[in-house]
């Protein structure tokens, strides 16, 4: 007889609260929409690793055009296609973005590197076309910004095996391509080197020699290499 | 025993059902106090106002409504107020139709409609200067005589401010200086003051000061919504909101019994007439309701909700400018008095209209800040315009000989249009989204009389569509020459309604006495408006002139501390002839 007192006021302390829970959901805000303004396409297609400048799903964040940001998703970027996928995470789809509806993206973790940011610029692929959108990764020094466009090409179709089985797989290779603006001026790098950076900065060109010159290495092939004489070049503009 | 005493530990873990705060379930609340350049005015004038907002919550509206009702509990004005940092002021222009009478105004925040208690209510008097028949006014008298003006002042407190006078009566265009001391908090603690120096009816009970309305002990309101089993109304601190029901269709369920039941899950469609086909969206609850946060893109447009489903129901859109409530004045007043008062402003005011001495309030801030549509689609695919092809008479003419992909077909008279390359479709049974200027559709048969004549452009998107948590079998988006969507009839609920915009933030230039010509009669019952008074230095002394209007006036102070405290002082004067 005590167990069931003990039971049933147990029971009673329990459900005397629910009322005030119940009074704070009635006020509780009604069912809103997910998301602000994602638009896309849905994605059936293979994701082929190779082509990705992150061959895995990385966790970040989408920056709308509209100014809101959807934060811990998971995308990838594919550098040949310049396109961006997004795995929704109701029905886990993913979903192939309007590049137009976004103003950037941003990589959590990336290469070793936190905080990667990605932003949507229009930029002139190749001498020959028109300018186009694409999302460029962008390093903000002080003065100066660089803009990495992590472009993939085609490189050639190379034999593999798989349980002695020979198919032919395509090889893809990321040739970026590297803007350093500067006041109001862009220049384009397709091969950094330090030649082409006093071509641009002729002005400049007796500190980035010295520079090279002091450096480890003498040379400018490496992203961290390319980072650090900017990161040194920033005072100078 | 020892299992019991398990049971009872678990029964009594804290956040599985137990409230973490005991007043986690208690709603907080707004008030608002809306201060009026006077409490008379003629039709045509514009009524100056100054609102201030305490919220006891973290977060507080960003907008408040204003509404002027006749007695006829008739909606004659109303406005949506933008506020900035607790605080709105601006002006209405009162229509020159307006009958002679009594008007109240009600101010609220959405969030205050929950507790209807808490809503500010004001008399005025309007009178219409070719309406001087004063017998509107009842007969009943009160049993005071005279003008007690005195009757706003507010009692003293901490928080009130002293008001001094250069001296008590003035003549006729005059100056009068007047100071305002900040009792025992120091200038700067004052972060804005609203100042009225106007004649004033004392025709009802005394407006409270901002101290008796925001130092008023909540304890005597209610906690309920007294609304009844209505809507838990949101509040609004970042964008406006649009709140409803679905329900069916009252009397069209089989047993014949007339009820409205509500309707769960249904998706409510959001969107304006435009060239870029826009889209919000939302579902109802288990209760049929629903809100949208509206994107700040569609105030001022008018707009179309519409259920995605077909159902057969309705939905009911709430209306925050309709009020229960109706409005009775107190009658409570000298009838001599103001009948006399109110023959005597019709005749000023007519003659004040002659010489068209009224200014003209000006523009502070406006809120029409740019925002971007909540685009349906973003990528750009090929625009079909039918006028660069042959004259083709409806739209399944046009499917058939320029529309790639997109395919329609007609079965017992009804026409249904799909893209079948799609390769996989979500919502199989669907058609795809049909955007009509901007605006979805029911299906393909409502444009389907459309031709080549009827139609700017077209626009498909052959791919199975995602946005924002919802999917679409495709998109098919048409916009027409003239608007055909207003010619449309919708088979699914529909609504169709025009969101609010802010109006601007203004005042009255202040009265220069070398602006009037000197034979121009001065004809001002408001001596000095201004909403927006920032102290800076140690002194607030203003200098005012009187008109040519004899009598006793009010200056009247409100406002607000940079702890958010209320603050008030009044004094009055009097302007005689010689």
């Amino acid at each position: 007889m005590k167990i069931r007192h003990i039971i049933i006021s147990g029971l009673i302390l329990t459900s005397a609260p629910s009322a005030g829970q119940v009074r704070q959901n009635e006020f509780a805000r009604v069912q809103q929409v997910p998301y602000q303004n994602v638009a896309g396409e849905l994605y059936t297609g293979d994701l082929q690793p190779d082509t990705y400048v992150n061959p895995d799903w990385i966790e970040g964040d989408l920056l709308l055009e509209t100014g809101d940001k959807i934060s811990n998703v998971f995308l990838r970027y594919n550098g040949l296609t310049d396109e961006l996928f997004w795995r929704e995470p109701v029905l886990n789809n993913v979903i192939k973005v309007d590049k137009e509806s976004v103003r950037g993206f941003h990589f959590n973790y990336f290469r070793g590197d936190s905080a990667v940011f990605f932003t949507r610029m229009k930029i002139r692929k190749d001498f020959v076309s028109d300018s186009t959108s694409c999302f460029l990764q962008e390093i903000d020094f002080n003065r100066i910004k660089l803009y990495i466009y992590r472009s993939k090409s085609f490189l050639r179709k190379e034999n593999y095996s798989v349980n002695g089985k020979i198919s032919m797989k395509d090889i893809f290779i990321e040739q970026p391509i590297y803007f350093i603006r500067s006041d109001s001026r862009l220049s384009v790098f397709r091969k950094f080197n330090g030649h082409a950076l006093c071509k641009a900065y002729p002005d400049k060109s007796d500190v980035i020699r010295k520079y090279i010159r002091n450096s480890a290495s003498g040379r400018l092939n490496t992203q961290n290499e390319i980072i650090s004489i900017l990161q040194y070049l920033d005072d100078y503009f | 025993m020892t299992n019991l005493a398990v049971l009872m530990m678990l029964l009594l873990i804290p956040g599985s059902s137990w409230p973490d705060d005991p007043s986690a379930g208690l709603i907080n609340t707004e008030t608002v106090y809306l201060h009026t350049d006077r409490n008379f005015y003629i039709a045509g004038d514009h009524l100056y106002y100054k609102l201030y907002l305490k919220s006891g919550c973290s977060d507080s509206s960003r907008f408040a409504y204003f509404i002027i009702r006749d007695e006829k509990s008739e909606v004659i004005s109303h406005s949506r107020l933008e506020l900035m940092d607790g605080v709105s002021y601006g002006s209405i222009k009162l229509a020159d139709t307006l009958k002679t009478g009594f008007y109240q105004i009600v101010c609220f925040t959405n969030f205050m409609r929950n507790r209807p208690e808490t809503i500010f209510r004001k008399e005025i008097i309007i009178a219409n200067r070719f309406d001087d028949d004063v017998s509107y006014f009842p007969e009943k008298d009160r049993q005071s005589s005279g003008v007690n003006v005195s009757s706003n002042v507010p009692k003293p407190g901490p928080l009130n401010l002293r008001i001094l006078t250069d001296k008590n009566i003035y003549e006729r265009r005059e100056e009068i200086i007047f100071t305002v001391e900040p009792g025992e908090m120091p200038v700067n603690e004052i972060l804005s003051l609203s100042i009225s120096v106007s004649q004033v009816i004392d025709y009802s009970q005394p407006v409270p000061s901002i101290t008796e309305s925001f130092l008023k002990d909540p304890e005597g309101q209610s906690q309920t919504n007294l609304n009844g089993p209505g809507i838990t109304y949101e509040m609004e601190s970042g964008t406006s909101v649009i709140q409803g029901t679905v329900s069916e269709i009252p009397g069209t369920v089989k047993t014949g019994i007339n009820f409205s039941s509500p309707l769960e899950s249904h998706t409510i469609f959001l969107s304006a007439i435009d060239t870029v086909p826009n889209l919000q969206y939302t579902t109802t609850d288990s209760s049929g309701k629903f809100c949208i946060y509206l994107n700040p893109w569609y105030e001022g447009k008018e707009i179309y909700l519409k259920l995605r489903s077909k159902a057969n129901a309705q939905i009911t859109l709430d209306s925050r400018y309709t009020m229960k409530e109706p409005f009775q004045p107190t009658r409570d007043f000298n009838r001599n008095y103001v009948r006399e008062f109110i023959k005597r402003a019709v005749k000023t005011g007519q003659v004040a209209r002659y010489y068209g001495s009224e200014a003209k309030p000006d523009t502070i801030e406006t809120f029409c800040s740019y925002h971007l549509p909540p685009e349906v689609y973003f990528k750009t695919y090929p625009t079909i315009y039918p006028s660069d092809y042959i004259e083709l008479n409806d739209f399944f003419e046009l499917s058939r000989e320029i529309i790639p992909g997109l395919r329609i077909r007609k079965n017992n008279g009804s026409y249904s249009a799909g893209f079948p390359s799609l390769q996989y479709q979500i919502v199989s049974d669907e058609e795809p989204l049909i955007l009509l200027d901007g605006v979805p559709i029911d299906n393909v048969n409502q444009i389907i009389d459309l031709g080549s004549n009827d139609i700017r452009y077209i626009e498909t998107v052959p791919n199975v569509r995602y946005f924002n948590g919802l999917y679409f079998n495709g998109i098919l988006n048409v916009t027409s020459k003239k608007d055909a969507i207003k010619n449309i009839s919708f088979s699914q609920p529909f609504r169709q309604t025009q969101t609010d915009e802010s109006i601007s933030f203004t005042k009255p230039k202040h009265f220069n006495p070398a602006d009037l010509p000197s034979h121009y009669p001065d004809l001002r019952y408001v001596l000095f408006w201004e909403p927006d008074f920032k102290p800076h230095g140690s002194k607030m002394d203003f200098t005012v002139w009187s008109s040519d209007i004899q009598g006793d006036y009010v200056i009247n102070v409100q406002g607000i501390t940079r702890s958010g405290l209320p603050v008030a002082g009044s004094a009055t004067i009097t302007v005689k002839a010689k």
